[in-house]
């Protein structure tokens, strides 16, 4: 941000830096040990007046010399030319802090070069005394300059009190550094022992090379075993400090720890080999064996101590991408273009988005993530994402997953670096809107004068999504349908006796019971997607129902209502793959697939392996809200999906644009599921439901109940800023602690003020606007409709579609028996209603 | 947009600016030394083989074995200054390291060839000597060249209105080809490692480690001052023409506006031409200490174009001090005890030395 970035789409800045540190910190390390290796083993050779031993040295070391002076050290001035131009602010930063740790570290390796350059010249020229008297020196000079560069590389990831004291005393002597300098001593004389190896085996005397083995396997077997008890002393220590980075949910943590144990016990058997195989052919194939391993074990602790110091590069002060915590308030407020210094886009207009949001990549991202380069490449990463599921992942990026830094800046520069990476970098468009057929309707006569009964019905769910796919299943309720069948009089009664109530989907058909509770027929479990050629395109069909008297098979009334069911489930704006069906609606299996594997990543699960093993995994099985094990630690499914997603779907500006991600209420959609009344009235999903943060803490705080430790993660994370309000939000059951309807319609009264009271639920299912009826037993739905479809609605497929019931009735879309339609069920005009009695008490 | 408004903002130094320039000057003075000497000795030695005929081959191969070790002090010797030069002016020299950044990690690569080559070159390895004469030119070649991708770095760190080019190229393959005093400036750079690099092997002839070069000159060593004398005479118009290149403001600060700095530059000047003279007249240990006082008054010099050129943007004395002495005190007394410690082993080597050394 303070300096320009290097903009380097195909190498990024990390591959650069990589491909030489790996080089670097081998020879380093080797170089370090085999000072010690060399000048011992002269040593042991000139007690035993062992000249073979001695001769072993020499040539050795003239090998030795070339490796470290020529790539030891010019890898490490590469290193050091890469951070300056990759991390200039990090390496200023640490150039400000250490300059002088670093001058006498270059010090010390003027000694090192300087004592191994008269090691190698004066071999056999001087006395063998002062011989290994130099090459002590050499030791001390190479182990001192692994000790102040130690202090440096520990205090990147570990940087102690430095951070509250500033104190270069602080950083250098940071709580990593000994074990660090401990472990890495000992790896490096292990690393010395297993390039002993390799020059051993090429030793044509049986004899020696024989001696030259044994003294490899002493030296490098004691090297490991020293190495081991200080790595673990850095893995726990960097573990406290990174505040649990290595046993968290970084998967690249897991492999190199796997990848370092599994090192360990590979070089021993491959040494056994070495010995066991003495002179055959297989021992030089096997001393390269136990190099590579070797690089493995480098590698991986490298690897995890560059993995566990994420999202930083300094731990808790710079970010990988050179942001500093102390400028993020700024950032966040002010905006990234108006703070950054080499930035030529201040403002974003629609002209300069695209340019803009190119600086934003520039700064933010480049400094990890390459453009179609061979690591960590934006386009795979992003290549499963929309505009709106980019911006989303943005928005909550680093949050659950702390591996990576969020994202620093405003809403606008988010959606700009979003439209920059989709229509920039990946050239895709936006969805287009889905052209929808008009649906034929036909309603069935009704005669308000000669007809003797009517019957209504309606769905439990004015929406509802089903998933269904092989791999993996939500089971979610299905949808139910209720009739009531009333005999119209001055009195109407509901009907239950001697009746038959029948329903028919298309080919589907089916008796419904009457349940005295509800007063009304129902018939639950009603199969919502009836089969793949009738729903794909029609996410409305129409139910028909017929009620006949039992004894006389007499049909006494029919009707028609819509029983929506939708596979619009957005899962692909974010998890990639196309919609399953026409592409419509469905998940496909590359998206499915996508869920299951983020899933696994995240949640350390197996499901994508075992999907191909044991079929369909049942989210329920783990995410069961209506389980009674009070010791389960799972979240219900409810809360799980909302609490995960809100991380990133948080305090967005269209709040209710998060809905329509997911569900299927996506104004371009195919089901455009939200088109009851109060959408007419131009009311959001929000204004019920709460935006998506409250929603989700919510769920949340109902599991916060029994101590779930991913809901008090999941509320952090959510974070406050995201959350205004949530305090307010009562704890709520899935699928049972719903907005009230009194919430706005106070006394049953259209609302006084636009204020939408959010967050206070009904307390119980049967008080649920769905299962409610009045005083008189008509429930709710038989007048006013399904949820989220009261009448008056407006279908996108028709615009009667959902009102047929009420229009066969009264000739209008109105509430049944509204604006003077008493008639409908009385038969004559009443002048008070008795119908909005309510117990919906709310939480 | 103002280009000053893009200067990035400085970090602060551990002790006194006056402590870091000391520091700097003197580790620099030591490394360009080295630096002269690799290219000089590397130049000489191509032209050594190049010219095969006057029997110099063999002279060649006798200086082309130290190139090794002083590439290896070069390198070394190389880092302090660096070091301090991105505490010091850290906002100047990342900016224009990172708009380099292709040539300059491309430098990197060229060291690490280029010190390959030289291991080729100077080892007993079983090569045609065809081969290895190419490999000391190719080397030699690529040496020049990093210090090409320096001189540009140097030069584009003093001028943030190049930096605006950033905007339109971004990609790290910026060069600062439109400076004036860039050519100048570097063919100065040359110039001067064959002077020294002259001043070096005519070291080499004096201490006797030329083996069979007694052939050619057996009597004195101005066979190889020649390089040295040449090289200088050819630097007084290049100086003048650096002089010339610089921006009016450094011009006139030497020539006459400031009277320290003129004054230095024309204390270099006489320092060169003393070293010139000493040099016509064969008195190598001599025209060596002109030589080198000449390199230390250029390097006092160039600081000071440096910070006229920075003027208009930077004043030292804006910058935080973070109080790091304790630290300053514990490298003096490292460095010291290191040295002291160096020249005990190097008395160690060398008690045998009149019979078997051959460094």
């Amino acid at each position: 941000m303070n300096y320009p970035v290097w903009e380097c789409y195909f190498t990024g800045g990390s591959l650069i830096v990589a491909a030489i540190a790996i080089i670097h910190v081998y020879i380093a390390h080797f170089a370090i040990g085999g000072s010690f290796f060399l000048v011992v083993t002269e040593y042991i050779g000139s007690r035993k007046q062992n000249k073979t031993l001695a001769k072993y040295v020499k040539s050795y070391t003239f090998f030795f010399m070339l490796l470290t002076m020529i790539f030891g050290s010019l890898t490490g001035v590469g290193m050091w030319f890469c951070i300056s131009v990759v991390s200039p602010s990090a390496t200023s930063t640490l150039l400000s802090n250490f300059v002088f740790a670093w001058a006498i570290e270059w010090i010390f390796f003027i000694g090192e070069i300087t004592t191994l350059l008269l090691y190698w010249y004066y071999f056999d020229k001087i006395d063998q005394k002062q011989h290994i008297r130099i090459g002590i020196f050499y030791c001390i000079f190479s182990w001192l300059s692994l000790f102040t560069i130690n202090g440096i590389l520990s205090f990147m990831l570990t940087p102690g009190k430095w951070i509250i004291t500033s104190s270069s005393w602080d950083g250098f002597f940071n709580p990593s550094m000994l074990p660090s300098l401990g472990f890495r001593t000992f790896f490096a004389t292990m690393l010395a022992g297993l390039f002993g190896f390799v020059s051993a085996v090429f030793v044509t005397n049986s004899d020696i090379r024989l001696e030259l083995i044994n003294w490899c396997v002493k030296w490098t077997l004691l090297s490991l075993i020293l190495s081991i008890p200080f790595l673990w002393w850095y893995l726990e220590v960097s573990s406290v400090q990174t505040e649990g980075t290595l046993t968290t949910l970084s998967p690249e943590i897991s492999i190199a720890k796997c990848s370092l144990y599994l090192s360990i016990p590979m070089m021993l058997i491959v040494i056994i080999f070495i010995v066991i195989n003495e002179g055959g052919r297989i021992q030089k194939i096997m001393a390269f064996t136990l190099l590579f391993i070797g690089i493995i074990y480098t590698g991986s602790f490298e690897w995890i101590r560059e993995s566990s110091r994420r999202p930083y590069i300094i731990s808790n002060y710079t970010y990988s991408n050179s942001i500093l915590l102390t400028d993020v308030a700024r950032l966040n407020t002010n905006g990234l273009l108006k703070t950054a210094k080499w930035v030529e886009n201040r403002q974003i207009s629609e002209h300069n988005v695209l340019e803009a949001g190119r600086e934003i990549f520039r700064i933010q991202c480049l400094s990890c993530h390459t453009v179609g380069g061979p690591v960590n490449c934006i386009l795979n990463h992003t290549k499963n994402f929309n505009l709106y599921g980019l911006d989303s992942q943005i928005s909550g990026q680093g949050k659950l997953r702390g591996y990576m830094p969020e994202f620093f800046g405003t809403d606008s520069e988010r959606m700009a670096l979003s439209r920059f990476i989709i229509e920039k970098l990946h050239s895709k468009n936006p969805s287009p809107v889905t052209k929808l057929k008009t649906k034929k309707i036909s309603t069935y006569p009704f005669d308000k004068t000669k007809d003797q009964y009517l019957l209504v019905g309606a769905a439990q769910y004015g929406i509802c999504e089903v998933q269904e796919h092989e791999l993996w299943a939500m089971d979610s309720p299905s949808n139910a349908i209720y009739a009531q069948l009333i005999l119209r009089g001055k009195i109407p009664k509901i009907v239950s006796e001697n009746v038959i109530v029948t329903y028919n989907i298309g080919r589907y058909s089916g008796e419904m019971l009457f349940s005295e509770e509800l007063s009304a027929f129902y018939a639950d479990q009603v199969q919502a997607i009836l089969d793949s050629s009738f729903s794909i395109c029609d996410p409305y069909p129409v139910t028909m129902i017929t009620a006949t008297d039992a004894s006389s098979g007499y049909i006494l009334a029919q009707s028609q209502f819509v029983m929506p069911a939708s596979r619009e489930i957005g899962c692909k704006h974010c998890h990639g793959g196309d919609w399953r069906y026409n592409n419509q609606n469905g998940i496909s299996t590359s998206t499915a697939e996508n869920i299951l594997k983020t899933h696994d990543k995240i949640s350390k699960t197996n499901f994508l392996q075992l999907t191909k093993n044991k079929g369909t995994v049942k989210c329920r099985s783990c995410h069961d809200e209506n389980t009674t094990d009070l010791s389960e630690k799972h979240l219900n499914l409810s809360a799980a999906i909302h609490g995960f997603h809100a991380v990133y779907l948080s305090g967005k500006k269209m709040e209710s644009q998060v809905c329509h991600t997911c569900h299927s209420t996506d104004y371009k959609g195919h089901t455009r599921s939200f088109r009851g009344v109060h959408c007419g009235t131009g009311l959001e999903c929000t204004n019920c439901h709460g935006n998506i943060s409250n929603l989700a803490i919510g769920l949340l705080k109902e599991e916060l109940k029994q101590d779930k430790p991913s809901a008090k993660m999941l509320i952090k994370q959510i974070g406050e800023n995201n959350s205004k309000g949530s305090d307010l939000v009562a704890p709520r059951k899935p699928w049972v602690n719903l907005p009230s309807c009194l919430n706005c319609h106070f006394d049953f009264k259209e609302p006084e003020t636009d204020e939408h009271p959010v967050g206070k639920w009904i307390k119980s299912e049967n008080s649920l606007f769905r299962r409610q009826a009045d005083e008189s037993g008509i429930m709710c739905i038989s007048c006013h409709g399904s949820p989220h479809a009261l009448y008056p609605s407006v279908n996108p497929y028709n615009e009667n579609l959902d009102n047929i019931s009420v229009l066969k009735y009264q000739g209008n879309t109105a509430p049944l028996g509204s604006a003077g339609n008493c008639e409908v069920c009385h038969t004559v005009d009443m002048t008070e209603s008795i119908h909005h009695f309510s117990n919906q008490n709310t939480q | 947009m103002n280009f000053s408004s893009i200067i990035p903002t400085a970090n602060s130094i551990p002790t006194s600016w006056e402590i870091l320039q000391v520091l700097l000057l003197l580790t620099f003075i030591i490394h360009i030394i080295f630096v002269n000497i690799l290219i000089g000795s590397g130049i000489i030695v191509s032209a050594y083989t190049v010219n095969s005929r006057k029997n110099t081959t063999l002279i060649a191969h006798q200086i082309g074995k130290t190139i090794p070790i002083t590439m290896a002090f070069t390198i070394n010797t190389g880092i302090a200054p660096l070091l301090l030069l991105q505490v010091a002016y850290g906002q100047f020299i990342f900016t224009s390291s990172v708009l380099m950044a292709v040539w300059w990690i491309f430098a990197v690569f060229l060291m690490v060839v280029s010190y390959c080559l030289i291991y080729v070159f100077s080892l007993k390895l079983k090569y045609k000597r065809s081969i290895k004469d190419r490999v000391i030119l190719i080397a030699t070649l690529m040496l020049t060249v990093i210090g090409f991708i320096i001189s540009n770095n140097m030069t584009l760190m003093l001028s943030p209105k190049t930096w605006m080019d950033y905007f339109n190229i971004s990609n790290g393959t910026l060069m600062n080809l439109t400076e004036p005093m860039l050519l100048p400036r570097y063919l100065h750079f040359i110039c001067a490692s064959i002077a020294v690099g002259g001043i070096f092997t005519a070291w080499l002839h004096k201490l006797n480690k030329l083996g069979n070069s007694k052939r050619i000159n057996p009597s004195n060593t101005r066979q190889y001052l020649k390089w040295f004398i040449r090289a200088t005479i050819i630097q007084f118009p290049i100086g003048i023409l650096f002089l010339l290149s610089l921006n009016p403001e450094a011009r006139e600060m030497l020539t006459g506006q400031d009277t320290y700095k003129t004054g230095l530059l024309i204390v270099g000047i006489l320092s060169g031409l003393s070293s010139l003279i000493l040099g016509c007249k064969g008195k190598l240990i001599q025209c060596t200490i002109a030589c080198f006082t000449t390199v230390s008054l250029m390097t006092l010099l160039r600081d000071q174009v440096r910070k006229t050129y920075l003027s208009p943007f930077f004043n030292p004395h804006d910058l935080v001090v973070s109080n790091q002495y304790n630290l300053f005190v514990i490298f003096i007394i490292v460095a010291v005890l290191v040295v002291i410690l160096l020249v005990y082993m190097l008395k160690i080597a060398s008690r045998k030395k009149g019979e078997t050394n051959q460094l």
